[in-house]
Order: C-alpha cells, then structure tokens, then sequence
C-alpha cells in the first residue's frame, strides 16, 4: 500500500510515492495554472505510468493520499476570491482598510520600506459598502455592554444578501473572549441563508486582537469558494479513478485536515508548500538523530529558511499575505529573494556588485536557460564555475547555454568592473552564499538560537548545491540532503508524511503568582477543543498527542517568549525559571530582569494526530561508487579550478563515502562536495556533508 | 549667546581632537588607508553589518516594554564609526539617528578624561544641545573596544513616554524654559566595566512617572548594544579590524556617490519653503514661520534657514533636532534607493541654521517637545522643498510626495488603570495620517507619518486591555485627504470613552497645523484637512450606550462641544468624550483634472462626500453614476469663475512634453528658453528670472473654507493667514498653492538657474 504526497508550486506539480517498506520515489510534472486541478491529475497519470507494472493498481493501492496546495494564495494574490460582506462592531469597519497603519509596508523588504513613493496598501477586497457596522458591544472582561438586537442583525444580513455576497465574515470586538453575539450572527444567517459560507473571527482565533481575527474572517470567507471547488474536483478525480481513501489536505501549521475541515476553514491551507518541506526535514532528520535543523530551500526565486527546536518545528500565530496580517497558526517560515534566477547587477555610480532581490523569474529565467534572459543570474554563475552540467541538467531534456551566461556575465559584472567572467561569476555566487548564510544566522540568532547547534537541511532544486559553502560560514554542525533524489521534491514527501496538526489558542492573562489550577482550567478547555476535532478527523484516542505552550513575559512588556510546559504538574515558579532561562539565551545575561514579575499572556495547544504506519525506509549499503567523469570546478576553499569527479548521484548509496572535492549529480539537483570536505550516506539514504576531520 | 554662563560647553559642534584624546589615554583606532578590500568581501561584510545593525533593532522591540518603540517603531539603533560618523540604521524612527553623532563626539571630547571611556561601558543621554531630538529620546551607545583601541561605536535609543518633569509625558505646555520642563542628562556612564551602575540607573529613573519601564526599557538597549558589539567583533575576528574599518568607510563613500551622481541629474536652482507653527505654549495666539530656503547647486545641498521665528515658547528645537529633520527629509523621498549611511550622506549636505531661532534655540530654552516642533516643521519644509526640487526631473519626480501629517498630533493621558497604579500613555493613533499624494498615484490612507517607515498602531482590544477606555470608532474620516488630480490620502478619527472607572482623566495634547493647514500640496493640489482635538462636555453618552447606541458623530449628542486649542491640557469625565480627527495627506494636480469615475469611487467609499464631490472637483453624480457632460460644464465653470468670469483657453487633455532642453516644474509648468510656460494651454508665465507667481492669477480662500472640518484660524491665531491659489491666466488651471501670511508676497518656491 501506498503513501502519495502532492505538492503543486509555481513551475512543477511534484509527486512523492512512498511504499510499505519506507522506499520513495518521486515524479514531476509541469504545474498547470490555468486549471490547478489539472496539474494534479497530470502528476498522478506520469507516476501511474512509470509505477504500475501490473496495470491498474496504482490507484487502489494508495492508502493515503495528501495535497500541498497554493489555491488559497493565489486566490488572494490575484484577487479572485468570493463576493465577501463583513458584519462588525459599530464604529470599527475602517480596521481593514486602516490595517494597523503597517498594512503599507507589511511584509515589503526593507528596499521597499525605505522609498515611500513605491508603497501602498493592497486594494481592498471589501469594498466598505460591503460592510456593516452593528451596535453591540462587549467590553476586555467579555461583558455585554450592549446586547446584540437581531433585528438589526437581520437587517445588516438582509443588506449583504441584497448586494450578492456568496460568502460572510462575521468579526466583532472582544469576541475571542465572549463569543455569544458572533454565534447568533451566524445562526440568524444559516437559518434564512444556508448556502453562505460564513466566518466567524472567534472560530478562527481566540486570540487578541480586532484585526488579525476579522482580516483571517475575511480571508477565509475570500477564498471559501474556490479552496472547496478546487478540493472537491481533485477529491472527484481521484475517486473515479478508484482511490477509496479520503484526501487529505496540508495545512499551513504543518499538520493535514481533511477535506472538510479543510472547506471549513480554508485558510489553514495558506502556505502549505513550504511547510512541506520543513515537516519533512523534521521526519528525516528525527531518523538520522538530529533535533536542531535549519530547514533550508532553495529554489528559482526565494530562499526559504524555517526552524527545528528540539524535534518540533517552530510556530507563529500570524501570517501575512498580500501585505494582510492574519492570524493563522503557520509554520515560521522566513523567505529573501535569493534563488537562482536572482540577478546579479553592477551599481554605475559606486561599481557595487549586488545579487537580488530581482529575479529573473521561471521566463525568461537566467541567461543559460536561452529564453532570452539577458541578465546574469546566480544558476548563470553556478554553471560557469563548473556546479552545473550543462548537458544533464534535468536528465538532458533542458541544455543549458554556457555561452549564454558568459555574454550576460561579460556585459553585466565583468565588463563593468574590469574582471575576467570567471572573477564575475565568483563574486555573484560568493555574495550569494553570504546573503544566505546572513538569513540562517538572522533566523536562528532572532529566535534565541546559536546556529553552531543546529544541522543544515538543504533541498529545493539549488538548496544541495549552496548549501556547504554558506555552512562553513556559519559554522554548522554538518550539512544534510534529504534522501538524495527526493530533496528536490522535498515538500511533496512532507505532504505525504504529515500527521494531522491542530494549534488551540487561548488569549488570557495570568500574573504572578501562577495557580496552577488556573493554567490547567485553560488547557481543560484547550484539550476538550483538541480531543472534539480529532474526533471529527477520524484520529484514533491513542493516535494522539498534546503540546502544551504558554506565552510569557514581564509585565508591561508587549512580545513573549513561548515556553513549552512539559508536565501540566509544575508549579509556577517552575514557569517563571524556564522564561528566565530562555529570557537569557536569546536577549543576553545583561537583559535579564530580576525583580519584574512576569506574566502568561496567551496559551497554546498543539494537538497531534498520529497517522504515519511508516518510518522512514532504511536502504540496502550499495557498492562504493566510482566517478562518472572529470571536470574542471572552481573551489573557493582552493582558490582555483581543480579537476572534480563527478558521480551520478544515483550510485551514490548507502554505506558510501565521498571524499571532496566533488559533484554528485541527479536528473533534478546537484550536490557539491567542496575540497576537505566529505560525503557520507547514512542507512535511510541522506547525504551528509562534513567538513573533513570534524567529528562524525 | 545662553544666559545661562557655562551653556556653551554643552553644544556639540566640535571635532574631537586625536591628540587630545590620546592624551588621555583613549587611542582610537583609525581607517587605514593602505588597506585593500575586495569587491566580494566589500559587499559580503557591508551586508552583515546591516544585519547586524538590524538584530539590535530586532532586540530593542523583543524586549521594550514601550508601545512607543515595539508598535510604532519609535526607537533607533545605529552603528558609528569611532568619531560617531553613522554608518548604519535601521528604518524606524529616523529622527533619532542624526542625534548619535553629535552625542558621540560629545562624548569623546568631554568624558575621555574623567570618567574615562574604556570596555564594556556605555552612556546614557538626552540632552537637546548635546544631540539628542528632545529629552524624552534616551540614548544609550558603547564603545567598542579591539585591541585596546576604540574601534567604533554602537547605539540604541527609544522615545519614552515619560521621563519626568511637571508634566505627564514630559511635555510641558506652559514651560518658559527648560527649568520648567525636565533637566536634560548630558552623556553619563549607565554602564561601567559590564554592570549598570545602580546609582546613576536610579538617578535617571526617579524623576519618571514610570521608573519601571525606563528600567526595562534601559536593559533593551543595553542587550541591543551587546548584540551589536558581539557581533562586530565576530567580524572582526574573521575578517581583520582593518578590513572592516575599511568596508565601514567604503559604505559611506559608496552612499556619498550616489547621492552625488543623483543630485547631478537633477537640475541647478533654489527651492523654497515657508512653514508654520502656532501657539508657543497654551494660551499663546501668534504663529511663527520657519523658512528654508534650499539650494542645489552641483551635487551639494545647502539648506539655509535663515529668517526662522526666533526661538519663543516650547516649540523649539536645539540644532540637532533641526538637523534630524532635514535628514529625515532626504531620507525616504531622495535616497529611497541608497543605502542609509548618514555619515556618507551629510557629505552632500550642508546646514546653515543661526542660533536663537526656534529652529537652533539657545540654552535654557524649552525644548522637550523638539521632535513634534522645530525638528517636525525643518522636516514639513525639508520635505517639500526637495519634493519640488524631484518634480523637476522626469523620473526623480516620482519620488516626490505632497506633504503629509503637518505634525504629530500628540495625545498624552495620564489616568489609573485597573490594578489601581497611575500610568501615563502616549497613543499611537496620531499615525494616522493619510501620505501626500503622488505625481502618478494617491497617497495611502490613514498611512503614517513620515518620519517613520513602518509604523504600527495598537489593536483596540489591546489598548481597552490595557486601560479603563471604550473606543466608540476607529476609522477613516471623510473629507480629509486633499483634493487633487491625484488626491492625498485620508487621515483618520478616534473616539472614546472612560469605562469601568469613576476617576477623571488628563490629557496633554500639543500639535501644530490646528490652525492652519499644512501647505506643501504639489502640482496644484490642496492641503488635507488639519487635525481636530474635541472634548463633547457633561453629554448624554452613558444613556445613549444604555439605550444601545454606540454615538459615532459628537455632534448627534447633548452638551456642550469644546474644541481644544493647539496646546492644551484638560480632564475628561465619565460624561465627556473624547474624539479627534488626524491628518490628510495633500493632493497632487488641479482637482479639476481628476478622473471622475476616481471621485465617484471616492464618494462611494465615503472619502469625499458629494458636496465636495461637486464643490472641489466639480464632479456631479447622478443616481450613482457620473454626469459627464455636467461634469464638464461645471468644471468648465469652476476654471472661469478662477478667471473672474473670463471664459478659458482651450486646455489639452495631457500636458505638453517638455521640449529638448527645458525643463517640467511639475504637471503645468515648464521651463524653455529661459521662459515658463503653461503645458496645458501655452500661455506664458513670466521669465525663468523672475517668481512665476506673480505672472499668474492669485485668489484666496478663507482656511475654514478649504474642508468641512477646518478650523478657523482666528479661534487661534490674530495674525491672518490666507490660503492662496494661483491660477494660468489662459486655462484657469490651478498650477500652484500656498499657505502664507496675509501680509507676506507670494513665495518665489521653484526657482532655476537656466
């Protein structure tokens, strides 16, 4: 039986197989943004062909089938979602056109944040005459302050109804703490409308504040229809074509849902691809033993980095897309623009080389594509200094143009600063590492983290080939390929294995001293929440796993630490001795705070759904591999080009050794093995790359 | 010259001798000019640093306890080269990075000798005249030592809402002079050998009405500054202390370079602005012009502000603050696109400022409201004389920005909250000021103000959270972005109540720009509303909440409406509500050349209501549509009536191209062969060598007139200011506005050397 995991990005529809005995293999297709669903299908009919010796089988005997989609994004990036109305307290419709003043700037880098004539807010997908205000009020304790009248309700429903709205954001103050007033909207609502979709901010998110719940109301009412249409079609394509296991959907906290409460409450499938990759990274790596990962993707246009702390992937509770801030529990994913389509430029006035944030994107693509991309790229550079076949790249079927890239680097870098090409393209793929490199520290250091501790999980189309020369200048304990091949489809494996996730969240505020009757009651409720949706995902009592966080801080600070409450026994000076540990590691022993009191602001459950039957697969020890070919490669670690092996990475196996420097090279990616460096691969059939001598 | 004798010590404008400072033992370690640096480690390590600089800003908003500095991002934290040359910032509050090197220097040149400036100590200042903005932005910057030479400096600053002096929140609107608001703290050792010296953390903290957040606060910027400084001697360990004193000194020339190349493409001449201030402390009526005058001459700017008010009242600013003001300025508008290295930067850039203005006030002058006037008025006319001097090249103009919130409409309350303990807060909706139109685009509603790139406002919840308040609206007010071809960006409205709370409150509220609008409107375009402080009196609001009404308009309730002066302190009971009006951003172009269907849009989203729909932009909408032939009519109309009755030329659709050689002032004025001339109809403005304005038709308008919501001047001010128009004489287009005072001549604003 069969374990299948789609994921479907910006250029390819990737497709992860995974066997009863833990084998992978992987398969793409090119994705189909005209009708997504196509995509899918297509990526299934090329694994069917190359998987189904016996034909017929390939669909019966999928026992578990997942989907990462971008649906939900590109509803919202190209503003083609639902006819929203929202229903709000009087005097506070304006919250999301006003978006908390940031809304300019949210999420724009700093070259942007810096030129203001380039900045604006989105457009609005509500138009305000879409908006009603109610007069009903509930104060921070949750008390009525004036009561809902459903007669006005009605009327503001009725107005909505009239103006054509499919879908209704029902977002109120104060809700998270009282939500009564947001649940009979919506009952007056389905009792006269049943066909509306209808988001209640309070459903979505306990936690405070106005804008972040009613901006995930309107989004989720946004994109409702589309997410459900979309689902529904893959879902009715796969049971035709005889798959009789429900389909799953990857949501963005890195956990699957299924179908229907994926419907539900679609915008928990924001961001699914890039929380594919960091589930993965955390499976793989768990197997290979290491708890501290820097999950590192490279592709065409962004460089992805997200954390591993001590076995569990790290969570935020807001997201932002299109400049909306939202709360979402998402994986904290944190992206550049640095990939290897990112343009390489000389300044004119100052002579300073800079690579980024501009991308030459999937077309033209860089110049070596020969789609008439005039400009140098870093996957231009990477090919001139030797990392890249011109010849096998994507298996032979996509040759790439060597000469190409040198006329771009020649007219572009090299020309301009009175360099040889070979000196251009060195620049270009020195400073990109270095960007790289600067990312992961920022990512690892801002979140109270000393990258030294940490592995570096490298995959993504280019993450392989980057990824030892930024290591060593972060001085990361070794470099990680995920499973060789798979590295490159590295989200879609994710997708595949995810367990089911829920995150419940409570604002509420407790002082020093805590009672720990007070924090229990909370997670009672939390727990009761969590046990009531696995439940509905069908998720077996034993099958279940509960994690407990508070969000601490001193009182009258505004940011809190999350800290995990292993054991709902412990007292609360315990809680106060954790804050202060973690307090100190990531601000510094100066920063500590002795006689401030501390206080519990909000509180987490991340609720687990075990559903994985499989570990991952452990591979035969193959045959020590031998070279392929020779070429010459330029080593920044020699200072020179140096004759390389090259290797085909399928050779590469189990039990293999390879000293640098070296490339080992798959249809889909390209692993650089640098001089004193060398390459292991472990029993499930990573790559692991250490710098010679360094401990094993 | 200070009455006060030993002042003079005080003002930071000398360069620190070496050999004076060896002398004492203190050895700085310089660039080394020998030193080579490859373009690959020049750009890798230029990166770092910037990051490095950032994580330290990343750490002052993790750890702040200030809503001031984690939401609206009013904190700084720069890294500086051993002599206080700013090499990096961070995007957040800019004022505050032009005060470190003035302190720095200070510093070197006054504690060198005694107490001594070693490793692992820090200071701590806020002094006006030493550098700081005003005395509630608190510095706190390092030396950073290897081998055993100072090798650069790392600070951290943030605005705190109070520290100290008679006033809640340290503004202290009756004060005649700094006596009378709190004694600013010259550079003094917070930090000595690691540790915080208790005694001199315990003299800073005292005198607040919050010692614990200063206290909390204090440690964010001293982990800001360990981060910063671990992190440079990484570098330095990896790198060579020359190579990166080399990089440092590359990112200030590389910064100085472009500016250079950018001023180079714009054209030669004088830009001029004239901004106003009113009320010099409460009770005051004068108004007080500042006036700049800017010449680009090459690639050097020379900002001249000679002839500003003398220094009066608590609107002033020390020279440091003035010349925060013009940074911020340059910053986002003319080198959106280069690096931030003040230090390069000001190279390009010289001030003349005399002292004993408001805009250089001489010690003991009252100056702890400094960043909200002198340095906010140097930053209105700053703003807007560079905003000219970009509209007259093609593509720099679009950088240009009409101008935006007139000033920070400050909003101090001092009240009890829920466990019983006085606080004071500052809020932060003053951000919502709409940004000044563009020459291609209007301008972002409720966006900021200018002086910060990415500000944040609290959510409503987090404020009723925290205090004993019920917000009745928080919105977007109608009528209040200025009108324009492309119009400003609307400013927003704020309303409350106490709740659950039998005591009264204060507020201390100070702003500029209440009686008068801001000018600085670009290309033709009016000024957005000013901003509205009220208090409805002894009203009927608790019935009406009983009765299940949340009141949006003041208006529609009983009692008695108190428009609160620019300067103001008063109480606010459990009948009073509290309800303010922010800024709109300036338009851009003659209303009249405004799309229609954009004004339609405009009413249907409740930003211009129909009768400014039809009054300002001569748009007349019928059952929901545009009339399209009334419209014209009545635009048609509009342009005569400017004309006295005259009917106009002929207009074309889109302005005429500027011919080879000329140059566009904006969208209706070029300049060619040594004449102006209207793009719109050909009509002849005067020679390039006389002000253009007097060759056009002037026409004033009562202020209370611009918008529903202006008020009138002389609720305020005596002396009358007027609001003038000046129109083509052929076409009836509306090329150019000011405010200005009635007795004064049209301000001669662009003026180019052809």
């Amino acid at each position: 039986m069969d374990t299948v995991g789609v994921d479907t990005g910006g250029t390819f529809c990737d497709l992860v197989v995974i066997d009863a005995q833990g084998q992978t293999s992987v398969h793409k297709s090119p994705s189909t943004p005209h009708d997504n669903a196509q995509g899918v299908f297509d990526v299934l009919r090329v694994a069917e062909g190359v998987r189904s010796g016996s034909a017929g089988t390939f669909y019966s005997n999928i026992e578990s089938f997942s989907l990462g989609t971008t649906i939900a994004t590109n509803t919202v990036v190209t503003h083609t979602g639902a006819k929203v109305g929202l229903i709000t307290t009087m005097g506070h419709a304006d919250m999301i056109s006003i978006m908390r003043v940031n809304g300019r700037v949210a999420g724009r880098p700093l070259s942007e944040i810096q030129n203001y004539s380039i900045t604006s807010k989105p457009a609005p997908i509500i138009p305000k005459s879409r908006i009603v205000e109610l007069n009903e009020r509930i104060d921070y304790a949750g008390d009525v302050v004036i009561p809902l009248k459903d007669d006005e309700a009605l009327a503001a429903i009725a107005r909505l109804v009239e103006a054509g709205v499919e879908s209704i954001a029902v977002s109120l103050l104060w809700s998270f703490v009282n939500p009564a007033h947001e649940q009979r909207i919506e009952a007056l609502i389905k009792e006269r409308h049943p066909a509306i979709f209808v988001s209640l901010g309070s459903s979505l998110s306990r936690r405070l504040g106005e804008y972040e719940r009613t901006e995930a109301a309107v989004i989720n009412g946004y994109v409702a229809i589309e997410v459900k249409k979309y689902l529904q079609k893959v879902s009715g394509g796969l049971a035709s074509s005889g798959v009789t296991t429900p389909m799953l959907v990857m949501h963005s906290a890195g956990g699957v849902g299924t179908e229907a409460n994926s419907s539900k409450r679609p915008i928990t499938t924001l961001f699914s691809g890039p929380a594919g990759g960091v589930v993965a990274s955390r499976r793989v790596c768990e197997a290979a033993g290491y708890r501290n990962v820097v999950c590192a993707d490279v592709g065409g246009t962004t460089f992805d980095v997200g954390l591993i702390v001590d076995g569990r992937p790290l969570i935020r509770s807001t997201s932002i897309i299109d400049q909306r801030v939202l709360y979402c529990p998402t994986i904290d994913i944190v992206s550049i623009g640095a990939g290897g389509g990112s343009i390489a430029f000389v300044d004119p006035v100052t002579r300073r080389l800079s690579v980024g944030p501009q991308s030459a994107g999937a077309f033209p693509g860089p110049a070596c594509y020969g789609r008439g991309g005039a400009y140098p790229t870093v996957t231009d550079a990477n090919l001139v200094l030797g990392y890249m076949d011109p010849v096998s790249f994507l298996g032979g079927r996509f040759p790439l143009d060597r000469a190409a890239a040198e006329t771009a680097l020649a007219t572009h870098v090299a020309g301009p600063l009175g360099i040889s090409v070979e000196d251009a393209a060195i620049g270009i793929f020195s400073i990109v590492n270095a960007k790289m490199a600067d990312l992961v520290r920022k990512v690892t250091v801002e979140r109270g983290h000393d990258p030294r501790d940490f592995v570096l999980c490298a995959y993504g189309g280019l993450g392989p080939l980057h990824a030892p020369f930024y290591a060593s200048d972060l001085d990361a304990m070794a470099v990680l390929i995920p499973l060789g091949e798979i590295s490159s489809a590295f989200s879609a494996y994710g997708v595949a294995m995810a367990d089911v996730l829920h995150v419940h969240e409570r604002s509420i505020t407790l002082r020093e001293p805590f009672v720990q009757a007070d924090i229990r009651a909370v997670f009672d409720e939390l727990v009761d929440e969590a046990h009531a949706q696995l439940q509905s995902d069908g998720i077996a009592a034993r099958d279940r796993q509960m994690r407990h966080f508070v969000e601490v801080r001193y009182v009258g600070q505004l940011n809190d630490l999350v800290v995990e409450i292993p054991d709902l026994a412990i007292g609360g000076g315990e809680i106060r001795g954790m804050f202060e540990q973690l307090y100190v590691e990531a601000f510094g022993p100066g920063a500590a705070w002795d006689n401030a009191p501390i206080e519990i602001v909000g509180f987490r459950l991340e609720a687990i759904g075990l559903r994985n039957k499989y570990a991952v697969g452990d591979q035969p020890v193959g045959p020590a591999p031998a070279p392929i070919a020779s070429r010459e490669v330029y080593w920044p670690q020699s200072g020179a080009y140096v004759a390389t092996a090259i290797y085909r990475g399928g050779e590469v196996l189990t039990g293999a050794r390879i000293e640098g420097p070296a490339i080992l090279e798959y249809s889909t990616t390209t692993i650089t093995v640098p001089p004193r460096w060398n390459c292991g691969v472990d029993r499930v059939g990573n790559l692991i790359l250490k710098k010679s001598g360094s401990a094993s | 010259m200070s009455w006060v004798a030993g002042a003079e010590r005080y003002y930071a404008d000398f360069e620190p001798v070496i050999e004076t400072l060896a002398s004492h033992g203190l050895s700085l370690h310089r660039a080394d000019p020998s030193t080579t640096v490859d373009f690959i480690t020049d750009e890798v390590l230029s990166h770092r640093l910037w990051h490095v600089c950032d994580e330290a800003g990343v750490t002052i908003r993790h750890v702040s306890g200030s809503p001031v500095a984690t939401e609206a991002n009013d904190f700084m934290t720069v890294i500086a080269s051993e002599t206080g040359d700013v090499v990096f910032m961070t995007p957040n509050l800019l004022y505050q990075a032009a005060a470190f090197e003035p302190m720095i220097k200070w510093t070197l040149i006054n504690r060198a000798q005694s107490p001594g400036i070693d490793d692992g100590d820090m200071f701590l200042c806020n002094d006006p005249w030493v550098g700081a903005v005003h005395q509630n932005d608190v510095a706190v910057f390092a030396p950073v030592f290897h081998g055993g030479k100072l090798f650069c400096w790392v600070g951290a600053s943030i605005h705190e809402v109070d520290v100290g002096g008679p006033a809640p929140g340290s503004f202290s609107i009756t004060a005649r002079d700094v006596f009378e608001e709190v004694p600013p703290l010259p550079p003094v050792k917070i930090v000595k050998n690691f540790e915080i010296q208790s005694d001199i953390e315990d003299l800073y903290t005292r005198r607040s009405r919050q010692p614990l957040l200063l206290s909390l606060d204090l440690r964010a910027q001293i982990a800001a500054n360990n981060v910063a400084r671990s992190r440079i001697l990484e570098a330095i360990a990896k790198y060579g202390a020359d190579t990166v004193k080399a990089v440092m000194g590359r990112v200030m020339d590389r910064a100085e370079a472009q500016l250079r190349a950018r001023l180079r493409e714009l054209p030669d001449g004088v830009w001029r602005h004239v901004d106003f201030q009113e009320t010099a402390f409460a009770g005051d009526r004068g108004i007080y012009a500042g006036r700049l005058e800017l010449t680009k001459a090459g690639d050097h700017l020379h900002f001249d502000f000679t002839g500003s008010a003398a220094q009066v009242g608590l609107i002033n600013s020390a020279t440091s603050g003035t010349r925060a003001g013009v940074l911020a300025g340059i910053l986002p508008l003319l080198v959106g696109d280069i690096p931030w290295a003040l230090g390069g930067l000001q190279r390009c850039i010289e001030i003349t400022n005399p002292r004993g203005t408001m805009l250089n006030a001489e010690y003991p002058a009252a100056v702890s409201m400094g960043s909200i006037t002198g340095t906010w008025l140097a930053h209105n006319c700053a703003h807007a004389a560079l905003s000219k001097m970009m509209l007259c090249h093609p593509e720099h103009g679009r950088r240009a920005l009409s101008g935006g919130g007139g000033s920070w409409p400050a909003m101090q309350l001092f009240g009890w909250d829920k466990t019983g303990y006085a606080f004071v807060t500052q809020f932060q909706e003053a951000n919502l000021a709409g940004f000044g139109a563009r020459s291609f685009a209007d301008g972002v509603n409720t966006a900021g103000a200018y002086c910060i790139p990415s500000a944040r406002i609290p959510n409503v919840e987090a404020t009723e959270f925290t205090w004993p308040l019920l917000v009745l609206c928080r919105g977007e007010a109608i009528d209040t972005g200025g009108a324009g071809k492309w119009r400003g960006g609307a400013g927003g409205k704020f309303s409350f109540v106490l709740h659950k709370t039998n005591r009264n409150f204060t507020h201390v509220s100070a702003a500029f720009h209440v009686a008068v609008p801001n000018g600085g409107a670009l290309s033709g375009g009016l000024p957005g509303a000013s901003v509205v402080y009220s208090m409805q009196r002894d009203s009927d609001v608790l019935a009406r909440l009983a009765q299940g009404q949340i009141p949006q308009e003041i208006a529609s309730l009983s009692g008695t409406l108190d428009i609160l002066p620019p300067k103001s302190q008063t109480e606010q009971g459990r009948d009073d509500v509290y309800a303010i009006t922010f800024f709109g951003g300036g338009g851009y172009g003659d209303p009249l050349d405004r799309e229609p269907e954009s004004v339609l849009h405009d009413v249907a989203e409740g930003f211009v209501s129909r009768t400014e729909a039809a009054r300002l932009y001569g748009v007349v909408i019928e059952g929901g549509a545009v009339d399209r032939a009334a419209t014209q009519a009545r635009r048609t109309l509009i342009r005569a009536d400017r004309l006295g009755g005259k009917v106009p030329a002929a207009r074309r659709d889109t302005p005429a191209a500027v011919p080879e050689g000329g140059i566009g002032l904006n969208d209706y004025t070029m300049l060619a062969s040594r004449r102006l001339t209207c793009r719109c109809c050909g009509q002849d403005h005067g020679p390039a060598s006389e002000n253009y304005k007097l060759a056009l038709v002037m026409r004033t308008t009562p202020i209370a007139d611009l918008s529903p919501t202006m008020a009138d001047p002389a609720d305020f001010i005596d002396e009358p200011v007027e609001f003038r128009s000046f129109i083509c004489p052929g076409c009836g287009t509306q090329v150019e506005t000011e405010v200005a005072l009635a007795r004064e001549a049209p301000l001669w604003d662009v003026q180019l050397v052809h």
